[in-house]
């Protein structure tokens, strides 16, 4: 029996049981209504928390609530809700202070909006009329929380577990539901300055947000859930900077859970929507070693039409494993090393900080790294101040030294194209060329494809060093494979070795991509679009592309940016390279090529076009 | 998954050393950044694991005669009597060939004593059955030959006219053996292959008194490919150099990359005129290495015998005897 649980409900949805006129209506679309006699709420949350006592007597309680709280807003809708929800904590014995709950835009007041700026002089947006927009959601908060709820923050909630070392932001996503409907959107510089004010007292802690809206989705073509796509990728840089681990949410009614990129979704389906089976989720909290996992349970009601039971059924818990659900633990945090780590310093001389231990690193040193930082070299941003930063990235780290050692990263004018030139590059077929490295790195490929869950039932090596990496993937899994060159080097192959020798006609959905380096993304989109035979649209439903390194600049342009893709791009090891800055005339320009001060490596035929060698 | 099966007659056929080093060089591995398991061809107990992948394969069958090859298996886990048991419970029969006696004893089978070892106390062949039977095996490696030649086959690809021309040498050569074609038709049986072809590496070069092993050297993408997986099976490091193939291009960093006196094979695909081979060889020699030898899928024997290098390991030989291809090479002359 855990110690400690989260239960994660989402979209309760109660709805008023009359319509605009007073008539009860014949259908309603949730099982938790405003309607006081007969009320089905009492025994449907009872029937809930005593499911929840029988599984985790003992365990004390955290709840997270995704939003979407009320159907439309309304003050009686809130006020049942408060009923509801005060019941459960008083069973469930939760305290107030451990709730994290987070608005979701079915909690806005539309019409209240709506004619609030009806009446206005239009000088501010609808979605901005903060005091119409929140005014029943607020007056519920305080009533339910006992605290008054602010509108002019995005951090809405926070909940430190100090034992755990676990802090978890709740988020408000409804920057723009004002009398429109409208997608997720955080202003994302309001929550970097919050975040900053919030994250400096808990430096060692692990990080987890709560919000509505769905980041990812599990129905819409694109795969961008229900947000904003600009504001998307925007908020997904601020989690990877500030390392949050895990995000939760509802909105979609459908249940997730899959990780990409480090960071773990987490969809709670609707806790009382009855045109869907309704569920919620509990997660155990699990923190030996210094580690930190949720155990992720999920829960839904079983209605099997039996008269002898309640007309909404019965709570049981759900197996998972595939589709949208993923993720039977969430990893937060790895244990905590047994002997102290030392110090790496990375090719620009920034203290790694994922490997920093705060007993051996001067804080100046830290400092000093911060400068360079600002120019981009570091995906994972070092904070002013040391701090011991578990992140799951041993292949990293030894892949980094090796490289560093042996001066695989090499300074010079590397000229692969005359619009594709650079002054770093990295010598991968060398540091491929030890066995042991070869081993290391065929391993890391894999260790991302299995971390991120990722779905494959293709697997395409990319360039020479990408078949060399993917082989191991490929032999492990037993997945179909092939390999292609480089789209940019089709002239430099013969004709038969360009050829993918496999049809698709229908058989791949899922496409797993692996390369050796990549810098923006243009090589596997150009890929892409030089097999689109093989990629057809409306066949492929995933493209993850898996690389050793990625040498480009995550803030100037960061990778999986596009939204209108299947792409998802995921790496092991970032080391940026810095582009040659000049344009056509760079033979004069670029002082590195004109006076030969460092090696110049003019690899593909600079200034020629590729002459077809067949 | 397997990767040595062969079906024939009823009867499937599995190599259980290739089984074993199948599993000890991709799947063994428990993903320990600070700690790579390979052990390649050179595992010669049989696991627990690799029994397990063979029951599974099998289990997808119904009514087949199951022969378990145990040739270069000196020894095997504990407790796979029961693993053994099942195999038979899907199999018309089982059968374990050139098993020893001490794998016999290991696995509790001396309940099946109507088998009579042969001279040196081990088995030729050890029927799984308390009945006499009489069963007639088809050799283990005709059937590789047998299975390959059809690949081979299937994945010739026929050139006419212009297409028949060589831009590599000054040749005409109207067959195009698709080696990437069989690695995508069949990539289970390329892997066995490849083990075949790690076997005759390691027979031929690995050994030179000086403890140092060969290095694999690949050019193009077959050759990478091939090279990735043997590097596995056999323990070696790899140098890729892309690419000196179809274009002739030698990089300004090509040098820096061969070490000093050290030993390379040059791994491909086909070598027919071996012009590539010739260009690696150059390189390799001219940058300080020691090239020694190639090693290909399918080796065209364009000389006679005694006009051969001895420096070649192919696991397909086509010469004038054999060739199911009907594979020719035509110049303007002709």
């Amino acid at each position: 029996m855990p110690n400690k649980i989260i239960i994660h409900i989402s979209d309760l949805h109660v709805s008023r049981h009359v319509d605009r006129n007073g008539d009860v209506q014949k259908r309603i679309g949730s099982y938790l209504t405003t309607q006081a006699e007969p009320s089905e709420n009492e025994s449907y949350i009872d029937q809930f928390c005593k499911f929840l006592q029988y599984k985790f007597k003992d365990a004390e309680k955290i709840l997270f609530i995704s939003g979407d709280i009320s159907d439309q807003g309304y003050p009686e809708e809130f006020a049942a809700a408060d009923v509801a929800l005060a019941r459960i904590c008083e069973k469930l014995s939760i305290d107030k202070t451990n709730i994290v709950m987070v608005p979701g835009d079915h909690d806005i007041n539309r019409l209240a909006v709506e004619t609030a700026y009806r009446n206005s002089d239009k000088k501010k947006k609808a979605y901005l009329m903060n005091d119409v927009k929140y005014n029943e959601y607020g007056t519920f908060y305080k009533s339910f929380i006992g605290e008054v709820f602010d509108p002019a923050k995005v951090i809405c909630r926070i909940l430190a577990m100090e034992e755990e070392k676990l802090l978890i932001v709740g988020l408000n996503s409804n920057g723009k539901v004002g009398a429109e409907s409208a997608n997720g959107f955080i202003d994302h510089q309001l929550l970097k300055m919050e975040l900053d004010d919030i994250i400096k007292d808990y430096r060692d802690y692990t990080h987890v947000a709560v919000f509505h809206h769905n980041l990812e989705g599990q129905y819409e073509d694109s795969l961008s859930g229900q947000w904003d796509a600009k504001n998307k990728v925007d908020i997904i840089q601020i989690f990877e900077e500030y390392k949050f681990n895990a995000v939760f949410y509802g909105n979609e009614h459908t249940p997730a859970s899959n990780t990409r990129n480090q960071l773990s979704y987490i969809s709670a389906t609707s806790f009382a929507k009855n045109n869907v089976s309704p569920g919620f989720r509990v997660y155990e909290i699990n923190s030996d070693d210094g580690a930190l996992r949720l155990k992720n349970r999920r829960y839904n009601l079983i209605n099997d039409g039996a008269k002898t039971g309640k007309s909404f059924g019965n709570w049981s818990e759900t197996d998972f494993l595939g589709g949208n659900e993923n993720l039977q633990d969430i990893v937060l945090r790895d244990p905590l090393p047994k002997e102290p780590i030392q110090p790496a310093v990375d090719l620009f001389g920034i203290v790694d900080s994922k490997i920093v231990n705060e007993a051996v690193v001067p804080e100046q040193e830290v400092e000093s790294a911060e400068n360079v930082v600002t120019h981009g070299e570091k995906y994972e941003r070092p904070t002013a101040q040391p701090q011991i930063d578990f992140s799951p990235n041993v292949y990293h780290d030894k892949i980094f030294k090796i490289v560093k050692e042996n001066k695989y990263f090499v300074s010079g004018h590397f000229h692969w194209s005359d619009s594709s030139k650079a002054h770093n590059w990295i010598n991968v077929p060398l540091f491929l060329s030890d066995r042991e490295n070869l081993s290391l790195a065929q391993k890391a490929i894999f260790d991302v494809v299995q971390r991120n869950t990722l779905q494959f039932d293709f697997i395409l090596g990319l360039g020479i060093e990408g078949n060399i990496l993917a082989t191991y993937t490929a032999s492990r899994t037993g997945k179909r494979y092939s390999y292609l060159p480089y789209s940019y080097r089709y002239q430099d192959h013969a004709v038969y070795e360009k050829d993918l020798h496999i049809e698709n006609v229908g058989e791949f959905k899922r496409i797993l991509v692996i390369t050796d380096v990549i810098n923006n993304g243009k090589t596997v989109e150009r890929l892409i679009e030089a097999e689109k035979g093989f990629f057809k649209e409306d066949i492929i439903e995933s493209i993850d592309v898996v690389s050793l390194f990625y040498t480009g600049d995550p803030i100037a342009n960061p990778l999986n940016q596009n939204t209108d893709t299947r792409v998802q791009n995921y790496f092991v090891s970032h080391m940026k390279v810095e582009k040659c800055p000049y344009g056509n005339d760079f033979r004069e320009t670029c002082m590195i090529y004109r006076e030969k001060l460092d090696c110049v490596h003019e690899f593909y035929d600079a200034g020629k076009s590729s002459q077809s060698s067949k | 998954m397997v990767i040595s099966k062969i079906e024939h007659n009823g009867f499937l056929y599995f190599d259980v050393h290739a089984e074993q080093s199948y599993t000890g060089s991709f799947l063994a591995d428990t993903g320990d950044a600070n700690n790579n398991i390979c052990e390649g061809i050179y595992g010669s107990e049989l696991t627990a694991e690799t029994l397990r992948n063979i029951t599974d394969e099998v289990a997808l069958y119904k009514g087949k005669t199951i022969i378990l090859d145990f040739s270069k298996i000196k020894d095997v886990q504990s407790n796979l009597f029961n693993t053994l048991i099942e195999i038979k419970e899907h199999s018309e029969l089982l059968v374990l060939t050139e098993v020893s006696a001490h794998i016999v004893k290991k696995c509790n089978l001396g309940i099946f004593d109507q088998n009579k070892p042969g001279e040196g106390g081990n088995f030729e062949s050890f029927v799984l059955s308390r009945n006499i039977q009489y069963i007639t095996l088809k050799d283990t490696n005709e059937l590789f030959y047998e299975h390959f030649s059809t690949l081979l086959v299937d994945c010739t690809i026929t050139n006419e006219g212009e297409d028949a021309f060589r831009h590599n040498s000054p040749v005409y050569v109207p067959k195009f053996i698709d080696i990437k074609g069989m690695m995508t038709n069949d990539s289970n049986f390329y892997l066995y292959i490849l083990y075949r072809l790690a076997l005759s590496i390691k027979e031929k070069f690995a050994e030179d008194g000086s403890g140092a092993q060969p290095i694999l050297f690949c050019q193009n993408l077959n050759g990478a490919y091939n090279a990735a997986i043997l590097s596995r099976f056999l323990n070696y490091d790899l140098l890729s150099m892309d690419h000196i193939g179809p274009v002739n291009k030698v990089y300004s960093s090509i040098g820096n990359k061969i070490k000093e006196e050290a030993r390379y094979i040059v791994i491909s695909d086909v070598v027919c005129l071996g012009t590539e081979i010739k260009i690696c060889q150059n390189i390799i020699n001219y940058s300080g290495g020691r090239y020694i030898g190639n090693a290909s899928i399918v080796k065209i024997e364009t000389l006679k015998k005694e006009h051969q290098d001895n420096d070649s390991v192919s696991v397909f030989k086509i010469t004038k005897e054999n060739n199911p291809i009907e594979f020719k090479i035509v110049t303007a002359l002709a």
